[in-house]
């Protein structure tokens, strides 16, 4: 399929989630076609695919099957040198995480004295926080401080607070890091400190 | 971390899971291993199997205890005491490795005579909470480098001023403060250090604590005092929690530090040249590589590397920033937050501090997979929507199997993974978010001429666009970082060191580098072959520094470079160069063990494991007589210090504290509790309990089956089926006195408020013998609230806010409280 620019994509996804699914076909990165595992019922056709648990640091590997764009099961990867096929209950439940009709699946704003959410579309929602980031940016930037009778250039944005996340990828995290800084927000931490 | 950088130059789990099936006996104190890090439990399991001796200490007989040889109590918050304890037996009984010491420790070093404990304050006290650590230093000859001792008995060296200092903790004065009997603390004491290499794992039940980084650096002492560092089977394990905890780490979402662990910079730092005389040579070229890699050609000698773009911190601050940040943001310090996967309105002691500050922002923007107490704090029951002005948006993150990237293990394992299915709905991956949001920004901005803009303007962004988003490899890249010269990605965070600064490129500092380079993305290597049998792996993803599995490993052989334990060879000399199933780490890969690079076994300022650590700097000898032109000049890198190191703000060596709040009163010193702790900032919300009113010792937990605030479990039906509701776990002889049986509501209630959760009556909660009276503990998963599809209450409602003063890590652990009939 041609090229899409990210603005594009995001209009397409918007647009039509069977498109998609077509697109992301090519995402599957499949190890091996499954013939003859322990479930033939269930996972005939299915492919096999590697991934990670997403809940304790111990980073077990997870063997996870992929049928029509969803995932039907996890199990313990086999070949990770820790797991070693074996996975407690929270990487077992890794499908029905992933599968949850309970996800928020479109933004959503709660505006100023409501009781409830409201749809946003993806566009409103950026232009909504870079507008707000640049406002308050401009409001509460301290360019200089004085030290001991010394001007010193410090570059800092008081009014934001970011906090966030030990469960992104590295490099989301090294991205967020970045973003936080080149905008001049000290006010920064996450759950590593608590 | 706080504790073992200074100890031994970087923070983190020294060994790595499969390894610690080479220990001879593993301490498992302030980790519920098979609770928490369940598939770490196998590797327990099988050292056990293989003859190992499994020690668990815990306030309760927790289900890691079950399986272990030896099980013993200890009161929450006074680990410092039984560990002094164990100290103080090696000491005395001299069953330290004198070689291991005398080569790779400060034992022999001689402190400042200045240096003095008295009555739990060490010298420089100013009174008001703050130390001056100016006599907690070494005696320095002209050349500014530590006298030694010439013999290990000499009244000024390290290790007799640790003798002096533990001297008075014997194990019946350690019994009484932390309840553990002392035939199990001297059992303890004995199978521990008995059995070499021995290995100590811990999690959040020893850093949640006002004195946590002095609990660790017990650890980091006695195992330096035994020889265990270095050693597989050995080394100090940190079982971290969240699934990428330690990579968030390394990337830096803290205050103090920028990726890589490079120092931030400050106010006291107006010009690059600045900070590189104080942090030293090897942390400014890592924080010129950084800023090649964040402003790319603009980042030029003239305008210091584009230095001023990083926001400077305020130098009087210390690192902790966490429950500050919730103290600002009731003080009206903020218009918007940004919250990235993480549910505070669960997880924040003193929870109506956090309530009360979101609800003083204009805007909140916050990044989810699922609808949690924080998306939703507005719908809070105590709460009237209609009061709330906060405007919230809340953006649907894709989860772990729906978008490419590498994830760091606690073992340092930087493992990768591919998307395997497309977002759910319109969720989106958070790095596409944030790069969504910047591009908008540097368009706002493009038609600034103001100075501060570059910062975003010149920012590197250019992140190719794939039909499914940005191309998370070549961030990866980006972060490992390139030869400038050559184009070429480099394969060495050494070589960061070695070229000219500006040369290099890298995100991270080098720390990540080796990780993807032009053989290809080894975070991707699937190869599970352990040729040795030492669950070394080299070939299994990468494992961050230069692939090295076991951290300080030149320290497991001897002077010469032999195995120190022959079916422990990870790396040995074989006369011309270093081999072995690991890398060689941190000496110098192509040095022989007699040279100073070859022979180096730890990265901190002196290259030494630090049993006594105060402020030290490594100073460069002969320095030339140049004059440095103003911001930067490449000359600061002939006459800056080689490396710096600060000290610890509480204090060169561990002493015991009774916790903020506590049931007794110190028996160890007049002064009561850490005299570094922060003082309250919000007094409505900030309150501590007297022990006659809350008298028993509350303590908070994880259960397997619900991870941390619950914002994703709770949602998971499998899940609630296994866990379904909360509870609090306390003795039979507390149920009696409160008059409940278990499936009773009890309320639970500190100064703070209080909560009802159903009683557990159980043998695994046991009263403890504390200076002479029967002290009750109470035991609370803390991930419940009031979103998700099982509900709770939050135990964090009632917990303390103070907190650790070198880290910001709250005092969770140990919190004073009253347990009572509930009502509801
Ligand atoms: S399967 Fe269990 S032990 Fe393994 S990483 Fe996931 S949560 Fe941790």
């Amino acid at each position: 399929m041609p090229k899409l620019t990210r603005r594009s994509f995001m209009k397409f996804t918007a647009a039509s989630i069977a498109a998609a699914a077509l697109a992301d076909k090519k995402r599957v990165h499949a190890e091996k076609d499954d013939v003859d595992r322990a479930f033939p019922l269930m996972t005939a056709g299915a492919t096999t695919a590697y991934g990670l648990c997403h809940f304790c640091s111990v980073g077990c590997g997870i063997e996870v099957k992929i049928k029509d764009n969803k995932v039907i099961s996890t199990e313990g990867h086999p070949d990770h040198p820790i797991n070693e096929g074996a996975l407690c209950p929270k990487g077992r439940s890794m499908k029905e995480m992933t599968n949850s009709d309970e996800r928020v699946t479109h933004p959503l704003i709660r505006k100023p004295g409501s009781d409830k959410w409201e749809p946003i579309s993806w566009e409103d929602a950026f232009d909504k926080i870079a507008s707000k980031v640049k406002d308050v940016r401009e409001e509460t930037f301290t360019k200089t401080v004085d030290i001991d009778g010394e001007e010193v250039r410090v570059n800092r944005t008081e009014g934001i607070f970011s906090l966030g996340s030990a469960e992104i990828d590295n490099e989301e995290a090294y991205l967020y890091t970045k973003f936080n800084r080149a905008l001049g927000i000290h006010n920064f931490t996450h759950q590593a400190e608590i | 971390m706080a504790s073992l950088a200074p100890s031994f130059g970087s923070g983190a789990m020294t060994n790595n899971f499969n390894d610690m099936k080479n220990a001879n006996v593993i301490l498992i104190a302030g980790n519920n291993t098979a609770e928490c890090h369940p598939l770490a439990m196998r590797w327990v399991l099988k050292a056990q199997k293989n003859g190992a001796k499994i020690i668990v200490v815990d306030p309760r007989f927790n289900r890691t205890a079950k399986v272990a040889d030896i099980y013993a109590p200890v009161r929450p918050g006074t680990d410092i005491a039984y560990l002094s304890a164990i100290a103080k037996y090696i000491l005395d009984n001299k069953l330290y490795d004198e070689t291991y010491i005398r080569e790779n420790t400060n034992a022999l070093y001689k402190v400042n005579p200045d240096f003095k404990f008295q009555d739990g304050l060490f010298s420089g006290f100013d009174g008001e909470g703050s130390y001056n650590k100016d006599s907690w230093t070494y005696q320095l000859d002209s050349d500014g480098l530590p006298i030694q001792a010439d013999s290990l008995d000499d009244p000024d060296c390290v290790l007799m001023k640790l003798k002096g200092h533990f001297k008075d903790y014997t194990f019946k004065k350690a019994s009484e403060i932390t309840g553990m009997p002392v035939d199990k603390m001297k059992l303890v004491a004995e199978t521990f250090v008995n059995n070499r290499p021995g290995t100590i794992l811990y999690a959040l039940g020893m850093t949640q604590k006002s004195v946590g980084t002095q609990g660790i650096r017990m650890y980091a002492i006695i195992q330096l005092l035994l020889g265990n560092m270095g050693m597989p089977g050995g080394g100090i394990n940190a079982n971290r929690g969240e699934p990428n905890v330690q990579g968030s780490t390394d990337l830096a979402l803290m205050a103090h530090i920028l990726p890589g662990y490079i120092p931030i910079p400050t106010d006291a730092h107006p010009t690059l040249n600045d900070y590189i005389n104080t942090v030293g040579i090897s942390n400014g070229k890592k924080l010129i590589s950084l800023l090649k890699a964040w402003y790319g050609d603009k980042a030029t000698p003239e305008n210091e590397y584009g230095y001023h773009r990083i926001p400077k911190r305020d130098s009087g601050i210390s690192d902790a920033t966490y429950v500050p940040i919730f103290e600002k943001m009731n003080q009206d310090a903020y218009k918007m937050g940004f919250i990235f996967g993480q549910n505070p309105v669960v997880s924040t002691p003193t929870l109506d501090m956090a309530l009360a500050g979101l609800s003083k922002l204009e805007l909140l923007v916050v990044s989810e997979a699922f609808e949690t107490e924080t998306t939703s704090f507005w719908l809070h029951p105590d709460f009237n929507s209609k009061d709330i002005q906060t405007e919230v948006i809340l953006l649907p993150a894709a989860v772990a199997f729906e978008k490419d990237g590498t994830m760091t293990n606690s073992s340092r394992w930087i493992q990768g993974k591919k998307a395997v299915v497309a977002p759910k709905g319109e969720s989106m991956p958070d790095g596409d978010m944030i790069y969504e949001i910047m591009k908008r920004l540097k368009k706002s901005y493009a038609n600034s001429n103001d100075s501060k803009d570059k910062a975003i303007l010149e920012l590197t962004w250019d992140y190719p666009v794939l039909d499914h988003g940005i191309d998370i490899e070549s961030v990866l890249k980006e972060m490992n970082g390139y030869n400038l010269k050559t184009g070429k990605l480099l394969n060495s965070g050494s070589e960061i060191q070695s070229l000219k600064p500006g040369e290099s490129s890298s995100g991270v500092g080098g720390l990540y580098t080796g990780v993807i380079t032009e053989e290809g993305n080894h975070s991707l290597r699937r190869d599970n072959d352990d040729p040795s049998g030492l669950g070394v792996h080299p070939n299994w993803t990468f494992s961050w520094p230069d692939n090295t599995r076991v951290l300080w490993n030149r320290g497991s052989t001897d002077k010469n470079g032999k195995p120190r334990d022959k079916d422990r060879a990870i790396v040995s000399w074989n006369g011309n160069r270093w081999v072995g199933p690991d890398v060689l780490h941190i000496a110098a890969k192509d040095k022989a063990p007699n040279t100073p690079e070859g022979s180096k076994v730890f990265s901190n300022a002196e290259g030494k494991g630090a049993l006594f650590r105060g402020p030290f700097t490594m100073p460069q000898q002969n320095i030339p007589d140049v004059t440095l032109k103003s911001g930067y000049d490449p000359n600061v890198f002939k006459v800056a210090l080689i490396s710096n190191e600060g000290g610890i703000g509480d204090g060169p060596l561990p002493a015991h504290y009774e916790p903020l709040e506590s049931p007794v009163k110190n028996p160890m010193f007049s002064q009561q509790s850490n005299p570094t702790a922060a003082p309250v900032e919000l007094p409505e919300f900030q309150k501590y309990g007297k022990a006659k009113d809350y008298p028993y010792v509350l303590t908070t937990y994880m259960v397997t089956e619900q991870f941390l605030s619950g914002g994703v479990t709770r949602n998971t039906p499998q899940l609630n089926e296994l866990m379904p509701s909360n509870f609090a776990e306390i003795s039979k002889s507390l149920a009696k006195k409160a008059g409940v049986k278990s499936g009773d509501p009890v309320k639970i209630s500190t100064a703070r408020g209080d909560v009802t959760v159903s009683a557990m009556v159980t043998d695994r909660m046991q009263p403890l013998k504390v200076d002479g009276r029967e002290v009750e503990v109470v035991g609370v998963p803390w991930g419940w609230g009031f979103r998700g599809l099982v509900q709770g209450e939050s135990v964090n409602q009632v917990t303390n806010s103070g907190y650790e003063p070198n880290t910001g890590t709250p005092e969770y652990k140990a919190c004073a409280c009253n347990v009572t009939k509930g009502g509801k």
